[in-house]
């Protein structure tokens, strides 16, 4: 039925069977701003900071806005935000909240973004009339990434229900109660063991919870935002850089429904430290190994001639890998100039991971569906892929799907094959070796029949199988359509790397890559182990902590984000959508070349003339499902599905030089009892 | 059994009493009064009583409960189908005993008639905390087989597959009757598959508190039995939509249960015919502070509060005049001052009349001995001590009471405080997820309502004697 009601003498219809709205939601919906602080709209609602009553004729009691859903009884009837009944009600609620927190606010990180102070000046009262004694909360370690200072806390519990309810971790809880209710850990010191834990510092509308990485640094308003992408992982969460004078001073997601929803992972939050770092260790000038540990410097004339005398002797076989954070302005220009070589060894550092990889056909590396609309799945199997440590965001939305709570089954609706991990309690492990994965496509599980059953499973395939056994995608997805009713496009890949998708379309992937060369061309590449054949390394890139000293020619080059042409780059993620990010300038040395400045010098010095930039046009990306070429298979059974990835704190460069990340990820694996962050020895704490 | 022996005393005062009350009013409210006061309240009769064990004089266990006259003929009651015992339960007016007072029929046919396969539950409140209050106690241990028939009638009336006794965690004894009490029970099939031959399946468990008293909040009691920190829960949902395991819950007192059985045996009508209108029955009092003989009895409703004290306890010690106030329905209603108590009855309207309620009927008497101050700061300690923190008035506020109302015990405040402290109580009054809010805020505004000039003196007194504090 369509219920109408009047707020504020604004009428307003909500159609009840459409949609699900709270109070609070049509107020917005109609523009009148109500104010709240434990409410937020990717959260349960939890009603306890009273801040959002309203009246609402013929009803006893002020109501919370945020709980109580418009329905039937509403027809008819009015609401009131604006009356004095409401503004004395909130200058009471506000001036609880005040009594007791400590209004440090000159030295609080939250200040100039704090939803406290923000409010205070809104609907506060002019004078303070508390002059007893304030509570007092020590002050909580929660590892080395987030700062806790509980006496400013106003007990919303958002950071409470973010992670028990969208993380999945229990770590953080409310304990004692009354006046002397406190949030933290249950044990004392103890890390939140979580991939997204950051983001209670964005929850957090005071400033209990700020990050520890960005203490003292900056203030808000100074900082200007410069959009940016998480190049971590293939999701290629959308994020801002909060810059001031060629410095980044920390990390903040920017809202995208479809992907990230607000969420953003730890280890793009915090690695920005290490940009800092590399600005110190890294060379300006290209380099010449003399002697072991001894260097030469040289001039890039000197350099880039070297380079050509490597690459252009016939003598000499060049593997050329080309880093996973590469941008696409560079992924055309290197794949140009290695056509004109005539080398054709070349392959993307994610690209190394696979054996069997069919990079002619688009739906083997790219996904028509984003997990946008998981809810409607019913079931789920996960296949050699630790979602948490691969792809945590994707994570979270598989873990909140709500199976329905209509039909009580005992059925376990998730299914894991590959490496144990924790997930919700409905799943079922169905084994880790290569075996059980064949056994579910001869449809010899027990779980087989489950998936025959449901209506719309969902399978997940990650790297780890992938790197294992020699099938490409779209023969799994023959396999798997063939004992059950999956479709083929709910059949998800999920790739490692962040321009992995693109560099498929630019087709910078060579199927038949052999490692076998003498001489390795890395461009900003580390995660691999140079083989033993190879004697003559040219690393170009920004810094190096794998290759150990068997680097011959170092050529130093810049950031990803500030090495293409005009202000934007497209990045493509693994679901074929585009993400875009803008040029940002931090490198000081300049002698520092971009990469694309590189490839271009090098393909001027082939052809001696003006390169014409291409571009693709910019088309969707259409995602076919074919059937798969038959061909005949041999599969090791015994291998076991292992993680690809061993330390989630470990996995690029940047986030080894990032020291808080490091260390948070040295005590998740030892499970140290932590030590407090270098911010408690802060003296104005 | 000290008690029986006064109430025949305190029978023969009444006489005296009762007559010199009727013979005060004016003539124009006489005419008034003549219709409302065809009768006067109280003074039930031992053959309409309840609870006939109230006093632990006889057997407590099924034997003794069976030869009292309950579980006689379950199966008849339950034979007469759902409807049947909620269209009773409505006609006998009976009002929750928790606290609220919501009519009890009504609530149980707030359960939903179909529920898709889940279960439905009966949750018994016994977590009976209220400062003052010691009725489910009595009923517990002294009349456990009430309460256990009277959940399988209410739970059958409403659909539920079982019920949970919430027993608070200091009713040790208590907790050890009712679980012997529903071993008995078992053992002699009047519950559990075929419950009383009915082929009706119904359970009872008793699952015990830790002793908080905001866990006698029916949400927060179910979030305890769920094994999660007892915090009431922000409503709607309604546990009549979801309420414990997210299935369709009741939660009603004990003694609104255990009256059920007795109330279909005996009809609606006959319980209707107690009390005035609107609030109708018996019920327990637990009379507690400056009586000569503090007790828990049942009486009729809208029994005059004087002729209350009087008849069963023996009056105030000292005797009326010495009285200077009462707190009529536990520890969250605001005190009455003498001049009120003096013709106020005790049920649900005339004490929301004069801006107190029944609550739980637990009557606490102060005279004149007492510190009125000091024992309402008292309160706010206790409601400090128990607030779950939850939701940002109560925390704060009742933290806030405390410290004023226990500074001005010494008269250690100045005088706009007390405005202030009245202004601090209707901020936390109604914008609390629960009611402790309320309860918190009650008592503080009692005070400042009925005893605000003593205060005051006691503020002066203080400025007189010493220097103000700096703070």
């Amino acid at each position: 039925m369509i219920i109408r009601f009047k707020i504020n003498e604004i009428e307003c219809e909500v159609n009840e069977e459409k949609e699900e709205m709270t109070i609070l939601q049509a107020c917005t919906a109609n523009g009148i701003e109500i104010p709240r602080f434990c409410y937020h709209e990717k959260l349960t609602i939890a009603g306890n900071c009273r801040m959002c009553l309203v009246y609402v004729t013929n009803e006893e009691k002020l109501l919370a806005a945020c709980g109580i859903p418009l329905d039937e009884n509403f027809d008819d009837e009015s609401i009131e935000t604006e009356i004095d009944e409401i503004l004395k009600a909130r200058e009471g609620v506000m001036e609880f909240l005040l009594i007791n927190h400590p209004l440090d606010c000159p030295i609080c990180d939250q200040g100039g973004e704090c939803d406290l102070q923000e409010q205070t000046l809104a609907y506060g009262l002019d004078t303070g009339r508390f002059y007893i004694k304030k509570r007092a909360v020590e002050i909580k370690a929660f590892g080395r990434l987030i700062k806790g200072i509980m006496t400013r806390c106003i007990h919303c519990t958002r950071c409470v229900r973010f992670l028990t309810e969208i993380a999945g971790v229990n770590e953080l809880g409310v304990l004692g109660r009354g006046y002397n209710m406190e949030i933290g850990t249950y044990k004392k010191d103890v890390l939140i063991e979580s991939e997204l834990s950051g983001n209670i510092i964005d929850l957090c509308p005071v400033g209990a919870l700020t990050s520890a990485v960005y203490a003292y640094k900056g203030r808000p308003w100074e900082l200007k935002n410069v959009k940016g992408i998480d190049i971590f992982d293939s999701v290629l969460t959308p994020i801002n850089y909060q810059v001031k004078g060629g410095e980044i001073f920390r990390i903040l997601p920017r809202i995208n429904d479809r992907l990230n929803e607000e969420w953003i992972t730890d280890k793009v939050r915090f690695h920005y430290e290490s940009y800092k770092v590399i600005e110190k260790l890294r060379k300006e000038t290209p380099s010449y190994k003399i002697q072991e540990n001894k260097y030469m410097e040289l001039s890039w004339k000197t350099a880039l001639k070297i380079v050509f005398k490597v690459l252009l002797n016939k003598q000499n076989k060049v593997d050329v890998i080309i880093g996973s954070k590469i941008n696409t302005t560079n992924l055309r220009i290197y794949k140009e100039l290695m056509n004109r070589l005539g080398s054709k060894n070349y392959i993307t550092e994610n690209g190394l991971l696979y054996k069997k990889f069919n990079y002619d056909f688009r739906e083997n590396y790219l996904n028509s569906n984003d997990l946008y609309t998981v809810d409607k799945n019913d079931l789920v199997l996960l296949c050699g892929v630790n979602l948490r440590l691969e792809s945590p965001l994707l994570n979270i939305k598989l873990r909140n799907i709500n199976f329905g709570d209509d039909e009580i089954e005992t059925v376990k609706k998730i299914g894991i094959i590959g490496n144990k991990f924790e997930w919700k309690d409905e799943s079922e492990y169905l084994g880790s070796t290569v075996n059980s994965m064949l056994k579910l496509f001869e449809g010899r599980l027990q779980y087989c029949q489950q998936i025959k059953k449901s209506k719309l499973p969902l399978v997940i395939i990650g790297t780890s199988l992938l790197t294992r056994v020699s099938l490409t995608i779209q023969e799994i997805r023959a396999a798997l359509t063939k004992v059950s009713n999956v479709k083929p496009e709910n059949v998800v890949v999920i790739t490692q790397g962040a321009n992995f998708g693109m560099a498929l379309e630019e087709g910078v992937f060579k199927e038949n890559f052999s490692k076998g060369g003498n001489v390795l061309y890395s461009i900003d590449s580390n995660e691999f182990k140079i083989s033993e054949n190879i004697n003559y390394v040219i690393y170009q890139g920004i810094i190096n902590d794998t290759f150990e000293n068997k680097i011959d020619l170092y050529l130093p080059s810049k950031h990803y984000f500030e090495d293409f042409d005009g202000e934007r780059e497209v990045y493509i993620n693994m679901f074929g959508q585009r993400s875009e990010m803008e040029k940002l300038k931090i490198s000081k040395g300049n002698k520092i070349k971009e990469n694309s400045m590189i490839g271009y010098i090098q393909l001027m010095y082939l052809n001696n003339k003006e390169i014409k930039r291409k571009e693709k046009e910019q088309k969707e990306m259409e995602i076919r499902y074919r059937e798969a070429p038959e061909r005949k298979i041999k599969i090791n059974k015994n291998i076991t599905i292992n993680n690809i990835i061993e330390n989630y704190y470990m996995t690029d460069i940047n986030i080894r030089l990032s020291k808080n990340l490091m260390i948070t990820g040295q005590n998740r694996k030892e499970k140290k009892i932590i030590e407090a962050g270098i911010w408690k020895n802060k003296k104005c704490i | 059994m000290m008690n029986l022996g006064n109430r025949v005393k305190s029978a023969v005062k009444l006489v005296s009493t009762g007559l010199n009350k009727n013979s005060q009013p004016t003539f124009s409210t006489q005419v008034q009064q003549a219709q409302e006061n065809v009768r006067s309240y109280g003074g039930l009769k031992d053959k309409d009583r309840i609870f006939t064990n109230l006093y632990g004089e006889h057997d407590v266990f099924l034997k003794g409960a069976m030869a009292r006259g309950d579980w006689y003929k379950t199966k008849n009651i339950i034979d007469k189908g759902k409807d049947w015992i909620l269209k009773e339960m409505m006609a006998s007016g009976l009002r929750g005993r928790g606290g609220a007072g919501f009519p009890s029929g009504l609530k149980w046919s707030f359960m939903p008639k179909s529920s898709k396969g889940r279960p439905q539950y009966l949750v018994i409140n016994a977590d009976e905390g209220e400062p003052g209050t010691c009725k489910d106690r009595e009923i517990m241990r002294h009349d456990p087989h009430k309460l256990i028939e009277g959940c399988l009638i209410a739970g059958f009336a409403m659909r539920a597959c079982a019920a949970y006794i919430y027993i608070r965690g200091e009713f040790h004894y208590e907790a050890k009757v009712l679980e012997q009490a529903i071993d008995e029970a078992y053992k002699a099939g009047l519950i559990g598959e075929n419950a009383c031959g009915t082929g009706y399946k119904f359970d009872v468990y008793v699952h015990r508190g830790a002793g908080a008293y905001i866990c006698g909040e029916e949400t927060a009691l179910i979030e305890s039995i769920e094994g999660k920190q007892g915090k009431p829960r922000l409503k709607p949902p309604f546990p009549a939509m979801a309420g414990l395991y997210g299935c369709p819950t009741t939660v009603t007192n004990v003694e609104t249960v255990a009256v059920a059985p007795t109330i279909l045996r005996r009809g609606g009508a006959w319980f209707a015919g107690f009390g005035r209108p609107k609030n109708s029955g018996t019920k327990l009092y637990c009379i507690s502070g400056h009586v000569n003989n503090p007790c828990t009895v049942e009486e009729e409703m809208s029994i005059p509060l004087r002729e209350l004290i009087d008849k069963h306890c023996g009056g105030v010690i000292g005797g009326w005049d010495n009285l200077k106030g009462i707190i009529p329905g536990g520890s969250s209603v605001p005190v009455l001052p003498k001049e009120i108590c003096d013709d106020v009855l005790m049920d649900f309207d005339d004490l929301r009349r004069h801006r107190s309620g029944l609550g739980t009927a637990a009557v606490i008497v102060m005279n004149k001995e007492t510190d009125m101050i000091a024992a309402i700061a008292r309160l706010s300690k206790f409601y400090k001590h128990e607030s779950c923190g939850q939701c940002t008035p109560c925390r704060e506020g009742t933290g806030w009471l405390w410290d004023i109302t226990e500074r001005l015990v010494t008269g250690d405040a100045k005088l706009d405080e007390i405005d202030m402290l009245e202004e601090i109580s209707r901020q936390i009054e109604g914008h609390t997820i629960c009611a402790l809010g309320d309860a918190a805020a009650w008592p503080v505004q009692g005070l400042i309502r009925h005893f605000r000039p003593e205060v005051e003196d006691r503020i002066k007194q203080f400025q007189l004697n010493k220097k103000q504090s700096p703070f």
